[in-house]
């Protein structure tokens, strides 16, 4: 499809025939949005980065960034895709502007003038060698780097992971005016689910190297649903499920339930039931995440919620 | 929330990275790594060489060179294993096989030079010869070094020898170094380079001893050469495809693959091997 930007398709891999990483995951981000990527730890998010970036072969499938397969593209192609990865050890003994003048010569879009900006922004030392950095300064170098490239499509894996607040949100905003410009296509991978609200468009569930849950956050926000039905008799009848039910767990006569509804009219059959109360509850980003990834939906959660 | 400067847009250009462009920048990347001590390295080699007259036996510098091969293959190939910054380096645009290429090319080139010249310097006495000027014109009397001259079997043995042997040393360090991904791997990649040539060496001349029933000292080195050359060659093209192929992320030391184990016990049963034939030549031998 020429309008997406990151295409995956039935990705596999497996590490040493046991451990199983990603598992028939789909995955598609459109040209020109920042998607977030969430999920729990060890849900598959870095070994899906790595092998857009050709880092990792897949055992199945395929992931293609602008149409095509980072391993075996050409250098020109490979130029317009930009990576940060999660512990990004980049080479100690250079400085920020020697890696800007290495980088240069890959990049043709590379952006000198951008990457000063970006140093003065985040307060990265340029003269000085990476090694003698903070690890968070290391960690702001590796991004301003990637941003400078200019690429059409940015791969961040955690980039917030080990930055101060206030750089952070440094980050967020860059992200965000990138954004705007509409050129770059963004996939961030991260854990804090505050910061993803604010900038992405898109986002994505993951969880056992599977896609949980994908689409726009906005049709997320309206379309799931924290629901919790109550029967007038000690257990629901054999059988029941709540209508677009994703997790659901039964306490007594309450079944809570996380729901995906187009449409909240698809609970009516359920309304109708005699001696039933059918209660809806909003949910955040987080709180979904959590419904979705959590051990177990608690008793104590269905109790206060009833 | 800023938006992006408009003359930053502007200076943006589309113009293509051209191969020769990305070339220059891993040429510039190899020496801005490695240049200060290559300096150091290749300045003791040429003083040790010109100045102190060091290296006036081929044995020398089949020592000086093996041990130069294998510092030159595991820093180079393994140089970003090394530093951990695997997943930064191979998520660049440069293709694989283009960094490899440009560090093999770096690399052997300093080994190709110092132990050619090397090896031509002393097959045609140049040291001796440049010193020579300056001892006609009376600032230095000459030094008079009684060198017994070996058999022209084993001085020919020794010549190539002491070509084939960095050549293997540092053949096997690069591939294994290549393929390496995490840190301690790298300095291993060094022992099996150090191993293998032994072992080239050592299994060359049994054959040959084997064959035509020559003593040592008489062996003209047809095998060991050419198993030594085999080894390089191998260990090369093994390096290159692997290096193409394998996970581009630095593991935690002491993670070590099936392939790492199986070099192991081998490089293990080559040592073994490496000290039992002697003696059980040294037995069996009618001479």
């Amino acid at each position: 499809m020429a309008d997406l930007a990151i295409e995956i398709r039935s990705l596999g891999k497996t590490f040493g025939g046991k451990v199983v990483a990603v598992d028939g995951l789909d995955m598609a981000v459109p040209r020109g949005v920042v998607y977030g990527l969430i999920g729990r730890n060890g849900a598959g998010k870095t070994t899906t980065l790595r092998i857009l970036m050709g880092l990792l072969r897949p055992d199945c499938g395929f992931a293609y960034v602008l149409d095509t397969d980072m391993r075996a593209a050409a250098p020109p192609q490979r130029a317009r895709v930009a990576y940060v990865s999660q512990g990004q050890q980049i080479y100690s003994w250079m400085t920020v502007d020697e890696l800007g003048h290495y980088m240069a010569q890959f990049y043709p879009r590379w952006d000198p003038a951008h990457l000063g900006r970006l140093a003065k922004r985040f307060e990265v030392p340029r003269d000085r060698p990476i090694g003698v950095m903070s690890g968070g300064e290391q960690r702001k170098s590796a991004i301003i780097l990637a941003l400078a490239t200019r690429a059409e499509v940015l791969l961040l894996d955690e980039p917030a992971g080990s930055l101060d607040p206030i750089a952070r949100r440094q980050l967020v905003d860059e992200v965000v005016d990138l954004a705007s410009a509409a050129e770059t296509t963004i996939l961030f991978s991260t854990h804090i689910i505050t910061d993803l609200e604010r900038v992405a468009e898109y986002v994505g569930i993951m969880d056992r190297g599977r896609m949980l849950n994908e689409g726009r956050l906005e049709d997320m926000h309206t379309t799931t649903r924290r629901v919790q039905v109550i029967f007038a008799e000690t257990a629901p009848p054999a059988g029941f499920a709540i209508p677009g039910a994703v997790r659901s767990h039964t306490a007594g006569p309450v079944i809570t339930a996380l729901v995906r509804l187009a449409d909240e009219s698809q609970l009516d059959e359920v309304r109708r039931i005699p001696g039933v109360r059918v209660n809806v509850f909003p949910l955040g980003l987080e709180e979904a995440f959590i419904d979705l990834l959590g051990p177990e939906m608690s008793e104590e959660l269905a109790e206060v919620q009833s | 929330m800023t938006a992006v400067p408009p003359t930053s847009q502007a200076t943006l250009s589309n113009r293509v990275v051209g191969n020769q462009r990305i070339l220059r920048g891993l040429y510039w990347q190899e020496w801005f790594a490695h240049g200060s001590g290559l300096l150091m390295v290749v300045s003791a080699w040429l003083i040790g060489q010109w100045v102190l007259l060091i290296f006036f036996h081929p044995t020398w510098v089949l020592i000086g060179g093996s041990l130069l091969g294998l510092w030159l293959g595991a820093a180079f190939a393994g140089a970003d294993a090394q530093e951990g910054a695997e997943e930064f380096a191979l998520a660049l645009p440069p293709q694989r096989g283009e960094r490899y290429r440009v560090r093999l090319m770096v690399s052997l080139s300093v080994l190709v030079l110092l132990v050619g010249t090397s090896l031509l310097a002393i097959r045609l006495d140049w040291p001796q010869a440049l010193w020579g000027l300056v001892v006609e014109t009376g600032f230095t009397e000459p030094w008079v070094w009684n060198r017994s001259k070996p058999s022209d079997v084993t001085e020919a043995f020794y010549y190539v020898l002491a070509a084939a042997c960095p050549l293997a040393a540092y053949g096997v360090a690069f591939g294994m170094a290549s393929l390496a991904s995490a840190r301690d791997q790298v300095a291993g990649a060094g022992l099996f380079g150090a191993l293998y040539t032994a072992a080239g060496v050592l299994v060359g001349q049994s054959i040959e001893e084997w064959i035509w029933q020559r003593r040592p000292h008489e062996a003209h080195g047809l095998y060991s050469c050419a198993i030594l050359g085999g080894l390089a060659v191998l260990y090369l093209v093994v390096g290159y495809f692997g290096y193409r192929r394998k996970d581009g992320i630095t593991r935690p030391r002491g993670s070590y693959g099936p392939e790492w184990r199986f070099g192991l016990a081998l490089a293990g049963a080559l040592l073994l091997i490496m000290v039992l034939v002697p003696v059980m030549l040294a037995w069996v031998s009618p001479w």
